[in-house]
């Protein structure tokens, strides 16, 4: 991720001049791909630089939008308090998940954070008196700032595309980072890392409530963009949409996040003229897309090349060893 | 040179080819959003195919008719919502953005609807939908118009059939943990107090997807109620009473979505169960009448509350083109103008101020061999 | 009253430890945790229902059907998407069985539509009444049917060569390998089997669920948190995680609060995690 190549510039081109032209439908689609993207790289954080599954993280996702909703509706607060303060909470409710984490990992960590993610949406229909229950949320404001008009969708997907920038930023430094390194290290091998002298709890608590945080930040963003909220946004569904998002795209990987948000939220759109069969095909693209390309849609062009070198090898040590007989 | 010449040449021909009869038979296009897929399409498929056969019923007597006399094609743009509130904004968005369709139809679920209303709202398109909070229509939209009795309609008829003609004083309120069980319930207790001076003597819920009702019902068994008001989802409602059933119990079973997919599932159970309903196909008027005739030749089964919204719901958007043409701005117009427009459910007042365009409901309650029989019918 | 809530609690309960056993199957025989398990049930079924209540076929004739059309199902998913990814990250796999839970589910919706559909009860009759406990017969039915299957499945896999297969191969691959049995094989028919138990439970839960496309991820996730509260990879575990998830519901749902019942399953699988973690009964395999 060091060097930006010519593909990532011209995708950051496109990223900030084709929206001008798209439709108001077409714009929403891209709000929500970037709020998505945001999701999945927090996600990436512990799956794919911790090697942690999680299933849970509408959870994170719920509690960040609420937060921020309830605040700015109820109590009057501006997004730019409110934000900071789904931050907080989410990040808190990161540490109380992480410890967690730290017993038990796989298909485990799996159930335990579907668990989560369900307990948080139940509570959120239920705690009416606090969420207002299956009723929802209703009208929350978009971000003030002055002399930018943020009502605009348009305006609003720069917002998001802006923080998201950011984040990505974040990103590469934490991932280069001393505690990205660690992170790594755990993640190949727990207990060489911990002979390293890598504070295997500590990494991993906190990897948890980073990633717990940006989804939080993530959550605020959705909510002040759609206006309102209800627990139904915040199913298991989305929690595996998420997960998707990073496996389809290449887990591991900053880029790779991004572009399968936008693969996994555009493509069941663009299948929708299909109608009844979109959900069917987009199951079997999955399934494609991991069986021959396991590093996800990102490590296409590598795949391509190894594929190309090795055809060239072959065909080099033909020539090699005809030249060699005579 | 000379081949660039002959290819656009070409691609000319070819598009004013393919463009000339379809100027001349450019469809009308009205939308149509419904639950299709996902565990909420229970009555997706109804509302499209009834919508599909008032589309195609038109298109038989040559089209659409426009205020100049001439006709044209109407054609049912339908998206899916997947009962998802976010799923709903893309689809809805996507209907609305479509600037050739000039009215829409749906959601039908209430938590899809109401967060979805300002996108209808901000483009100024008439919008048709059968979801019953109340809520929907308080918001001051002027766009939005509801082709089905609310909860309070339908509620307020149950609660009397209940107090006053079954003289029930013991009530037990069991409600599914989702918008339409939790507004239903809300609705119901609200009625039952503001107008009756009763409260539900015991009040349960229960999940969507719940499998095993014996705790409900043997906590209802327990309170001892006479008659237990079940507000809903179909497939909860035939577990609920088939448990009740099974423990013993003798009361009255009240369920707000007692239609014919409940008695399909509840088969035998649903002898004796009474609920409210928009419309049933039993109902004794002409015109309902009808329309049931027509619609088991078409499909060979009896139509459901749905089918006749969505029925009604594209003729009126029809006649409205052919009074004004077939624009968003001057169908709403004239909408907003029109006092009372006969459908087969009954009289709807597109004029109402708030949208909620029909008020009829009536209270079915199934006899021996399980056939709704209408017991009360407000208009 | 309690002991209503349990006798109906173990007839629901029995539906998710069937599901449990396959799922624990699988992922004993191949490491894999199988998302689509669910579908199995689905498919099973629907295949019911169109013989028995569409074709109006005898039940003895549907029961086989339903129980061999989802093993071929099971048998061809390994072939095909499973094994290519078997040894690979645990990520990727579980991200294909979600794949082809999409897959079966929405397969299904197209065919069947999303709407719920009734199934006669296997055994037609009024409820039985026990000691002043109401018992259904299909509860009855349910619960016969899962120790003779549980029993079947003790002997199928500690007397025959085929159950004896399966065992080597969930102890140890490479061991197994090395002793002649051919793993790849084995596995398949493991997941044939696993997805025929899941069939067997689907004819045995359509009368008292129903039968629709969208039941197949919650009836796995439940069936999931039973095999972890079991002792995740064993067999009596799954079986009894399942039975007391099933009482549990009803009995939270009844002495506690009707809102919280499935907070009460995740914070039962939290505190046998906290406490046990290897489960109830872990080492019984």
């Amino acid at each position: 991720m060091g060097r930006l190549n010519p593909l990532g510039l011209a995708v950051i081109i496109a990223a900030i001049v084709i929206p001008i032209f798209l439709s108001e439908y077409a714009l929403h689609l891209m709000i929500m791909v970037v709020i998505f993207a945001i999701l999945t790289l927090s996600l990436n954080l512990i799956s794919g630089y911790g090697g942690l599954i999680s299933l849970g993280h509408a959870g994170f996702f719920l509690i960040g939008s609420y937060t921020s909703a309830l605040l700015s509706v109820y109590q009057g607060w501006p997004f730019w308090l409110s934000a900071p303060m789904a931050i907080l909470l989410t990040a808190t409710s990161g540490l109380l998940l992480g410890f967690p984490a730290l017993r038990w990992s796989g298909h485990f960590l799996a159930v335990i954070t579907i668990a989560f993610g369900s307990i948080a949406q139940l509570l959120s229909i239920n705690w009416v008196f606090l969420t207002n229950g299956i009723d929802g949320v209703a009208p929350i404001l978009r971000p003030y700032l002055p002399g930018i008009d943020l009502t605009s969708n348009l305006n609003y997907y720069y917002f998001v595309l802006i923080c998201l920038a950011f984040i990505v930023y974040l990103m590469i430094r934490l991932v280069a980072s001393g505690f990205g390194r660690a992170l790594k290290a755990i993640k190949d091998d727990e207990t060489a890392a911990a002979c390293m002298g890598i504070d295997v709890r500590i990494t991993k608590v906190s990897a948890f409530v980073i990633s717990a945080a940006l989804a939080g930040f993530a959550g605020a963003l959705y909510a002040h963009y759609i206006r309102f909220l209800n627990p139904d946004s915040f199913s298991l569904d989305v929690s595996i949409r998420i997960f998707m998002m990073m496996i389809i795209g290449g887990t591991g990987s900053i880029a790779g996040s991004i572009l399968g948000s936008f693969v996994v939220y555009v493509l069941p759109e663009v299948l929708r003229p299909l109608q009844d069969y979109y959900y069917l095909i987009w199951g079997v693209i999955v399934i494609v897309v991991m069986l021959f390309l396991p590093g996800g849609l990102i490590s296409l062009g590598s795949v391509v090349r190894a594929r190309l070198a090795e055809r060239k090898d072959r065909a080099d040590q033909k020539i090699v060893s005809t030249e060699a007989q005579p | 040179m000379k081949r660039r010449n002959f290819l656009s040449y070409l691609t000319a021909g070819f598009v004013t080819l393919a463009s000339l009869p379809a100027l001349a038979q450019e469809p009308v296009r009205i939308g149509l959003d419904a639950v299709l897929t996902g565990p909420g399409a229970n009555n997706g498929e109804r509302i499209r195919e009834a919508a599909q056969w008032a589309v195609d019923l038109v298109n038989q007597k040559g089209g659409v008719a426009l205020p100049d006399g001439s006709k044209r094609p109407l054609e049912l743009v339908v998206v899916d919502d997947q009962a998802k509130p976010d799923v709903g904004l893309s689809a809805i968005r996507r209907l609305v953005g479509d600037k050739s369709i000039v009215a829409f139809m749906g959601p039908d679920w209430s938590s899809v609807t109401y967060p979805t209303l300002f996108v209808g709202a901000e483009a100024g398109i008439p919008q048709f939908t059968s979801s019953v909070a109340q809520r929907i229509t308080q918001e001051g939209h002027k766009h939005i118009f509801r082709a089905r009795s609310t909860d309070t309609d339908w509620m307020g008829a149950m609660a009397d059939y209940l107090v006053k003609q079954e003289g029930k004083k013991k009530i037990g309120v069991t409600y599914a943990n989702n918008e339409f069980g939790r507004s239903g319930r809300d609705v119901f207790v609200k009625i039952l107090k503001e107008t009756h001076g009763l409260d539900p003597a015991v009040e349960l819920s229960y999940a969507v997807g719940d499998k095993d009702f014996t705790s409900v019902a043997g906590r209802l068994i327990q309170s001892g109620v006479d008659v237990v008001v079940n507000l809903g989802n179909q497939p909860e409602g035939a577990l609920l009473i088939k448990d009740l059933n099974n423990l013993g119990y003798g009361g009255l079973f009240a369920f707000n979505s007692a239609d014919s997919i409940f008695l399909d599932l509840a088969k035998s159970n649903a002898e004796g169960v009474v609920g409210p309903l928009s419309w049933v196909h039993t109902k004794p008027d002409e015109k309902s009448k009808a329309f049931n005739v027509e619609f088991q030749k078409r499909f060979n089964r009896d139509p459901i509350g749905h089918s006749v919204i969505y029925f009604d719901s594209v003729n009126m958007i029809v006649d409205a083109i052919g009074k004004v043409g077939p624009t968003r701005e001057a169908i709403l117009k004239y909408l907003k103008s029109v006092d009372t427009w006969q459908g087969v459910q009954g009289t709807y007042h597109p004029s109402a101020p708030t949208g909620d365009m029909i008020h009829a409901s009536v209270v079915i309650r199934y006899n021996k061999d399980l056939v709704p029989e209408v017991v009360s019918v407000r208009e | 009253m309690f002991f209503q809530l349990a006798t109906s609690g173990i007839a629901t309960g029995c539906a998710y430890a069937l599901i449990a056993l396959g799922f624990v199957m699988i992922w004993n025989t191949a490491s894999v945790v199988n998302f689509a398990q669910g579908e199995f049930v689905v498919i099973a079924m629907f295949v019911a229902l169109t013989c028995h209540v569409t074709l109006g076929w005898p039940l003895w004739m549907v029961l086989p059907l339903a129980v061999l059309l989802p093993a071929i199902v099971g048998y061809a998913t390994e072939r095909v998407v499973i094994r290519p990814v078997i040894g690979a990250a645990e990520m990727t796999i579980v991200t294909v069985t979600i794949g082809l839970q999409i897959v079966l589910s929405d397969a299904a919706k197209i065919i069947y539509g999303g709407q719920p559909y009734s199934f006669p009860p296997l055994i037609a009759g009024k409820p039985l009444s026990l000691a002043g406990i109401v018992v259904p017969r299909q509860s009855l039915v349910v619960i016969a049917s899962m120790i003779v299957l549980a029993i079947g499945l003790h002997f199928l896999s500690q007397k025959t060569s085929f159950g004896k297969r399966l065992r080597a191969v969930s102890q140890d691959r490479e061991t197994a390998k090395l002793m002649g049995i051919d793993v790849n094989r084995t596995i398949a028919q493991g997941f044939a089997l696993s997805a025929a138990i899941a069939g067997f439970a689907g004819v045995l839960l359509a009368p008292i669920i129903y039968v629709s496309a969208g039941l197949g991820l919650p009836l796995l996730i439940k069936s999931f948190i039973a095999a972890i509260i079991g002792g995740f990879g064993s067999y009596i575990g799954a079986l009894i995680g399942g039975l007391l998830i099933g009482v549990l519901d009803n009995l939270v749902g009844f002495y506690i609060s009707s809102h919280y019942r499935e907070v009460f399953t995740f914070l039962a699988l939290i505190l046998v995690l906290l406490f046990r973690p290897q489960g109830l009964f872990p080492h019984h395999r």
